[in-house]
């Protein structure tokens, strides 16, 4: 079983990604913002992190490197889920440790092949 | 104190030859008198010499005598005859020659000479004395002794001996005399001379060397100004032209630098405003991509429940709608926003002014937010001082400023207080709004930036209260544009006051609005009692008018109805353009509401029928749509643009102005499009007359064919040729000079029965009776007015300080 924590402060795409994903077969474990991230991650390491780049408390782009900056988590797989649409945007989110970006509205298949693609990497 | 005068250029250049040429003048002088007084030695010396001659002359004339009166007297001694008379007259006449002689020494006596000169003579006279005795003594032997005449002879001798030795000391002592002024003046000339010589070269050298300095370090100004170091001033140390040359360089420098300064400024605001429009962008990508996210997401997954066919949980399945939907709403909210915005900024957000009572408004709004402040447990409290003027503003921007406001209180606060507190300040006549909350407040941090579009006061805030971050960024546009202030106050945790001053200026005078605030609110009132009977309807006595509404929906063709019976119009209804164009035709109403969207001929094309056929275009009509379109419709010869949903009181004031009943008369203006031209064109419109514009001769035409002006204005930045060739055309003077285009317009649009285009030009001359004025910022030149070939009274001045002529004109007809 694969398993997915999904970073991500607005209710309603919180609620309708882990819908989705569960229904395509991956445990999914949520969080609000980048600091219950952080302890989600600590205290069980997942798969694959989706994160959204605005968010409350600790953003995305400081939780990622934070998670960088961890051995332990140096080479978790991160995909930058974000509304955030300019080309200077996934730069940011690439210079922040993720591994690969995709802009919201999401491409549900394209994410799905973006996390299989990572997965199997 | 004596002021000296200014030390200039041509002052030191004129002093320095005025120098050399009185020291030039002042050696030729000393050379003068040294070659006079060379002169005078010269003559000197020639006397001297000639003052020897004589002497030598005079010795031997003596000699002479004395030896012949040696022998005459040996003669007498040795007994010998008498002598003739001859022979006496004759040493007579030798004696008198000698004295003569003797006496022309006297030229040559100098006053140190003078008394031996005088000796000599006294000395000669004894011998004279002495021999003239003896010639006439001789032959009567009366002879007076010889030894007695020969002393008075050595006597002569020695004299002249002595004179001649004393002239030559002197002659030698005056020669002395000269050559030493000689050698002085020698001497004085060549000083003044070398000096004539210093001073030329040292006036030359300085004034080199001063113009040289005053040159370099001008030129060392323009190169450091000129290699971009504006802010350089070359120093300013002579008060002469250079000087003069440097404060002009100066102001000349400062002027560019300060044109620069403005120009840097203007590209630093340009790219301020560019950045500001790419963040703007990058925002609104965000914002509108964060509810797709939602609306696109959930779709998917229904569309994947029904398609997967798996049991429907038909309560999810709403629940998940009901997502999408408030996404949408929030979208259409964010949108809304985002082109009121893009209005505002585009100077497209037009002020709608009408007066109004601020304090009902208030009053309205405060009952349509009471199930929202109750939802959160919130008061809401109105406070006002006795009287608050009515405003003169615009009446829907306000209702919509003050419902965001108050749905901003009601959603940041809970369990707690939301006041308006209405005062008036009569000193600077506004009225002042303050809307508290006591609600969550804010940090000043994001004090300083809560007017700022996107800017909510934490990200999350959206997320929690919802919104789109744009609301307080429209009412402070909507605020400036209304002519008044906003300003905010808050601690965090305490709550929000908004405060506002709006101006409570009286309404120009008008008469078509002559009816007061308060009377307004009777009629309103009266006509809201009567509207409620449905049989009531509007008389034709007393109605303002009829009013084709062509619009497909019967909900909002009913609701303008309703709205137009208020109004005391009459309506009429046409449910599409076909039968609308049919109506218009027939009955020929005052004015036209046209909706744009319309099946089979849309709203665009029914203008355009009603716009070109000569028994509709006189008709004004009034354009409805959801979408802006005003300046396209206005292009195509609409009169006016109304928005949907209809504002009744915007749609009441609309009507008021176009209505033809109610207006004075066409005036058509003919100008480029200017500030001066804007200022006329709100003159007339206040004065409700109805305007057409025209910035071409092709364009005059049209206008004039689609409605006969009772006024023409012409000119305010107008080129004055085109001026003189349109006042030509429309006194009936242009023969044959339009072009081609022109040509084909004329004959497009004038009745069959005319053939040539000339015929049609005159035809259109004679139907136009109006006055025509030409209108100028500026007084015109005499040449130029006469040329206008129009009454002096029909040459008006016009701007926005002089309104005076045009108010006269208006007044007379």
């Amino acid at each position: 079983m694969t398993r997915i924590l999904l970073v991500e402060d607005n209710e309603m795409n919180r609620d309708m990604l882990t819908r989705r994903l569960e229904r395509k077969g991956f445990t999914i474990e949520a969080a609000g913002d980048g600091e219950e991230a952080l302890k989600k991650i600590a205290a069980s390491q997942p798969d694959l992190v989706l994160m959204d780049m605005n968010l409350p408390i600790l953003n995305g782009w400081a939780t990622c490197r934070e998670l960088r900056a961890n051995p332990a988590t140096e080479s978790l797989p991160i995909i930058a889920l974000t509304a955030h649409a300019m080309a200077e945007d996934e730069q940011k989110a690439r210079a922040a440790g993720c591994n690969d970006y995709t802009t919201k509205p999401i491409d549900f298949p394209l994410l799905l092949a973006k996390i299989d693609n990572l997965l199997t990497a | 104190m004596i002021s000296l005068p200014r030390l200039t250029l041509r002052l030191r250049l004129s002093i320095s030859i005025i120098a050399i040429v009185a020291l030039f003048t002042l050696t030729n002088l000393t050379y003068q008198l040294s070659s006079e007084n060379r002169n005078l030695r010269l003559d000197n010396l020639q006397n001297a010499v000639a003052s020897q001659l004589a002497t030598v002359t005079i010795r031997q004339l003596l000699e002479n005598q004395e030896k012949e009166i040696l022998v005459l007297d040996a003669l007498k001694d040795g007994g010998k005859e008498q002598l003739s008379k001859e022979e006496i007259q004759n040493g007579r006449s030798d004696l008198s020659s000698l004295q003569a002689e003797i006496r022309r020494l006297k030229p040559y006596v100098y006053a140190e000479t003078v008394d031996s000169y005088n000796t000599l003579l006294a000395g000669y006279d004894a011998l004279h004395d002495g021999w003239y005795r003896f010639y006439v003594g001789y032959n009567n032997n009366q002879t007076p002794s010889t030894i007695k005449i020969e002393r008075a002879f050595a006597n002569t001798m020695q004299l002249l001996s002595d004179f001649e030795s004393l002239e030559i000391l002197a002659a030698e002592q005056q020669t002395l005399d000269l050559q030493k002024t000689v050698r002085f003046t020698d001497r004085i000339t060549l000083t003044i001379y070398l000096f004539t010589i210093a001073l030329t070269v040292s006036l030359g050298y300085l004034l080199i060397r001063y113009t040289n300095r005053s040159l370099n370090e001008l030129n060392l100004g323009t190169v450091r100004i000129g290699g971009g170091d504006l802010k350089y001033h070359i120093p300013v140390n002579n008060d002469d032209e250079i000087g003069d040359l440097t404060i002009a360089f100066n102001e000349m420098s400062d002027k560019l630098s300060n044109a620069m300064a403005q120009v840097q400024q203007s590209k630093e605001k340009a790219d301020q405003a560019n950045r500001s429009k790419t963040n703007f962008l990058a925002n609104m990508s965000h914002e509108l991509r964060t509810p797709l996210n939602a609306i696109i997401g959930y779709s998917e997954m229904i569309i994947e429940d029904y398609r997967e066919e798996k049991a429907l949980d038909a309560e999810q399945a709403v629940e998940d709608l009901a997502r999408i939907l408030s996404s949408g709403r929030h979208l259409l909210q964010l949108i809304n926003d985002v082109l009121d915005l893009a209005k505002i900024e585009s100077g497209n957000m037009t002020v709608f002014n009408e007066t109004f009572d601020s304090v009902d408004i208030i009053e309205e709004l405060m009952s349509t937010m009471a199930p929202i402040a109750k939802k959160g447990d919130n008061l809401l409290v109105l406070e006002k001082s006795q009287d608050i003027p009515h405003l003169y503003n615009d009446a829907v921007k306000f209702r919509q400023l003050f419902l965001n406001l108050l749905s901003n209180a009601c959603k940041f606060t809970h369990n707690g207080k939301i006041t308006i507190l209405v005062t008036y300040n009569a000193k600077t006549r506004h009225a002042v709004y303050h809307v508290s909350d006591t609600g969550i407040g804010m940090t000043p941090s994001q004090l300083t930036r809560v007017f700022e579009a996107f800017v909510q006061a934490d990200s999350s805030t959206s997320k929690k209260y919802g919104g789109t971050g744009l609301g307080l960024s429209i009412c402070k546009q909507f605020v400036e544009l209304m002519d008044g202030s906003m300003d905010v106050t808050s601690a965090e945790g305490e709550g929000t006051t908004f405060t506002i001053l709006l101006p409570t200026r009286a309404p120009i005078q008008k008469r078509t609005d002559a009816i007061p605030a308060e009377n307004q609110q009777e009629l309103s009132l009266d006509l809201k009692a009567s509207s409620s009977s449905e049989t009531t309807s509007v008389s034709e006595e007393d109605a303002l008018g009829r009013v084709l509404v062509i619009d497909d929906d019967p909900e909002s063709r009913q609701l303008l109805l309703r709205h137009l019976e208020k109004e005391n119009y009459i309506g009429l209804e046409a449910g599409d353009a076909k039968q609308g164009i049919a109506i218009a035709n027939e009955q020929q109403p005052d004015l036209i509401l046209l909706d744009l969207m319309m099946p089979n001929i849309d709203g665009w094309t029914a203008l355009s029928v009603l716009k070109e056929s000569p028994s509709t275009r006189h008709i004004p009509v009034i354009l409805q749509s959801m979408l802006d379109e005003k300046n396209l419709g206005l292009d195509l010869g609409a009169a006016e643009f109304l928005p949907k949903p209809v504002d009744r009181q915007r749609m009441a004031t609309i009507l008021r102005h176009l209505n033809p009943q109610d207006r004075r008369g066409a005036a058509l203006l003919i100008a480029p499009e200017t500030e001066s031209r804007k200022l006329l064109l709100e003159e007339l419109t206040d004065e409700a007359w109805q305007c057409m514009v025209a910035t071409s001769m092709a364009q005059v035409i049209e206008r004039i064919q689609q409605k006969s002006p009772d006024i023409i204005f012409i000119g305010l930045g107008m080129p004055y040729d085109s001026v003189l060739e349109i006042l030509a055309m429309l006194n009936g003077k242009l023969n044959g000079k339009l072009n081609d285009g022109l040509n084909a317009k004329l004959s497009d649009n004038i009745d069959a029965s005319t053939d040539s285009t000339e015929d049609a030009l005159a035809s259109l001359a004679t139907a136009i009776t109006a006055p025509i004025y030409v209108v100028s910022e500026t007084p015109l030149g005499s040449s130029q007015s006469r040329r206008l070939d129009l009454p002096a009274d029909q040459i008006i001045l016009f701007n926005k300080d002089d309104k005076s002529n045009l108010e006269k004109i208006l007044n007379l007809s």
